[in-house]
């Protein structure tokens, strides 16, 4: 079979981002599409391919297909969690480069798991046996009790302080104030980081996401798409990920990430220190500091120190999170996972605005999705994007 | 909303054995009878070598305090009415951990105390749950 040149982001779509709302989640999806296709110059006739990300939506593929408006020649669900996007994406490249597919749209959305308007998406996490059967029964139904364990553990074997983890926090706080698509824009000192109220000891008010509703969208094209349009589009470059990680043991090491496994290949041609950013998920800042020990950019237990030392604001040696992350954007439903990929392709498209870096030219995004029982999260995955394509 | 269900066990066929010992106050570990392997929490096959047939061993229920995290709100209606509580990583002497509660109010447990396994039925569980209690 031949192959084709590699897949290349047209256009992302972003809706407005809500902290109450009534639509169901495919209401969501349909808006991101819409901007999206809009954004890329495309019909929506063109479209043969899509991947959803959902954990919520109990149709199977094929009908939210039908819902959305689409005849496929391929078509997916990722069920990855706060992962999905990204995954999503890596094998709806995978599907263009085999020649499944031309144009595809990776969509995720959803509204809060609570909203009491929705009677057909699941209202409640959608736990799976392990989580059902051995954490939620104990009080893990959500993952501030995963993450407090996590971030007492970090803390008292590598000495990971509250002000390294403010710092993630205020600094995302900071970007979002140049977002106006952020929900939570008042100024976040580190004083209002320390006072804030306690949730689950140690995590705080302000470590943990705010859901809330919204939808994302990124059209996926191949070559012979992407020289018919106006717009210049985003490349991709390497990418890796890890689903279960923690499975064959022998002993669990709950604060491994999962990166770790394929961070070598993922950074082999275009090394850390090329990145002009970091769009990491950020579900909770101790997430944060322990993906950037599990891809290498510091040391197994250095995360906090590397915070500590590392200017990651706009103008610093690496940006992370230059819209305000998950954090202070606020988590809209498994779109938490693709506003990630958003803000990278604005950046290097020059569309950030007022928190816009000076000329990027590649970037990191991460994600990662579904708590482990037995370890850390049962999805990794990590993609270089960039304004050229890469060699 | 407080039917989530989330605060319940729901066994299945792989690990009712798990569920009947703690019904008799017993801690077991599933170990793969073709490579010895234990594993918790339960699984439908062995992750080392594949095979499906178990026998179930006890244990000591003994273990180390490997985390912990106070709960003082749950976002889960289910649980409200539960907090605050202590939960827990316990490392047990075996080897495998598990995820548990504490036995009490106690915000002072620190990493790396002894704690033993206690089992306790809670509102809604339908079934005593292996907590853990200081030693």
């Amino acid at each position: 079979m031949s192959r084709s040149a590699d897949a290349m982001i047209a256009g992302v779509g972003q809706t407005r981002i809500e902290r109450h709302s009534d639509r169901p989640d495919e209401e969501w999806l349909a808006e991101a599409i819409r901007l999206a296709l809009d954004d890329a110059g495309l019909r929506r006739s063109q479209v043969d391919g899509l991947a959803v990300g959902t954990i919520s939506i109990p149709d199977d593929t094929g009908h939210i297909a039908e819902h959305l408006g689409f005849e496929l020649s391929w078509a997916m669900k990722a069920d990855f969690g706060g992962a999905s996007t990204l995954i999503g994406l890596a094998r709806a490249r995978d599907a263009i480069r085999c020649e499944r597919a031309d144009v595809v749209v990776v969509a995720a959305g959803g509204n809060r798991l609570d909203s009491p308007s929705l009677a057909h998406d699941r209202r409640t996490p959608p736990l799976d046996y392990s989580l059902r059967n051995y954490a939620a029964p104990f009080g893990y139904a959500e993952p501030n009790g995963f993450f407090a364990l996590l971030q007492q553990r970090h803390m008292h074997e590598h000495g990971t302080t509250l002000d390294q983890l403010g710092k993630i926090a205020t600094t995302f706080r900071s970007n979002a104030m140049l977002n106006e698509d952020a929900l939570l824009q008042e100024p976040m000192s580190l004083e209002d980081y320390l006072g804030s109220r306690l949730i689950a000891d140690p995590i705080r008010r302000a470590d943990c996401v705010m859901r809330c509703a919204g939808g994302a969208a990124i059209v996926l094209v191949s070559e012979r798409v992407a020289v018919e349009l106006e717009r210049k589009p985003v490349h991709l470059g390497a990418y890796g990920e890890r689903i279960a990680h923690q499975t064959l043991g022998p002993q669990q090491d709950r604060l491994e990430m999962g990166f770790a496994a394929f961070a070598a290949e993922l950074f082999a041609r275009t090394p850390r220190d090329a990145m002009d950013f970091a769009q990491l998920y950020d579900d909770y800042p101790i997430a944060v500091i322990m993906m950037l020990e599990s891809l290498g950019f510091a040391e197994r237990g250095g995360g906090g120190r590397f915070i500590e030392d590392t200017d990651i604001s706009l103008g610093g040696e690496l940006p992370l999170n230059t819209g305000g992350g998950q954090l202070s954007i606020g988590q809209p439903s498994l779109a938490g996972g693709a506003l990630h990929l958003v803000e990278a392709v604005r950046q290097l498209r020059g569309e950030a605005g007022l928190r816009q870096l000076p000329d990027p030219e590649v970037g990191l995004v991460t994600g990662i999705g579904m708590l482990s029982v037995m370890g850390n999260v049962t999805a990794a995955a990590g993609l270089i994007v960039g304004k050229e394509a890469f060699a | 909303m407080s039917g989530t269900g989330y605060g319940r066990p729901v066994p299945l066929r792989w690990d009712q054995p798990f569920w009947d010992a703690a019904g008799e106050s017993r801690l077991v570990g599933q170990r793969c009878r073709d490579c010895d392997r234990v594993q918790l929490y339960p699984k439908p096959a062995c992750a080392r070598c594949g095979a499906s047939a178990f026998e179930w061993i006890e244990l000591s229920g003994s273990g180390t305090v490997w985390s912990h995290a106070y709960v003082r709100q749950a976002v889960d209606e289910a649980m409200r009415d539960q907090v605050p509580f202590m939960l827990l990583d316990v490392e047990l002497d075996e080897g495998p951990h598990l995820l548990s509660r504490l036995l009490g109010d106690a915000h002072d447990l620190a990493i790396g105390e002894r704690v033993m396994v206690r089992f306790v039925e809670i509102a809604g569980s339908d079934r005593p749950l292996p907590f853990f209690a200081r030693v």
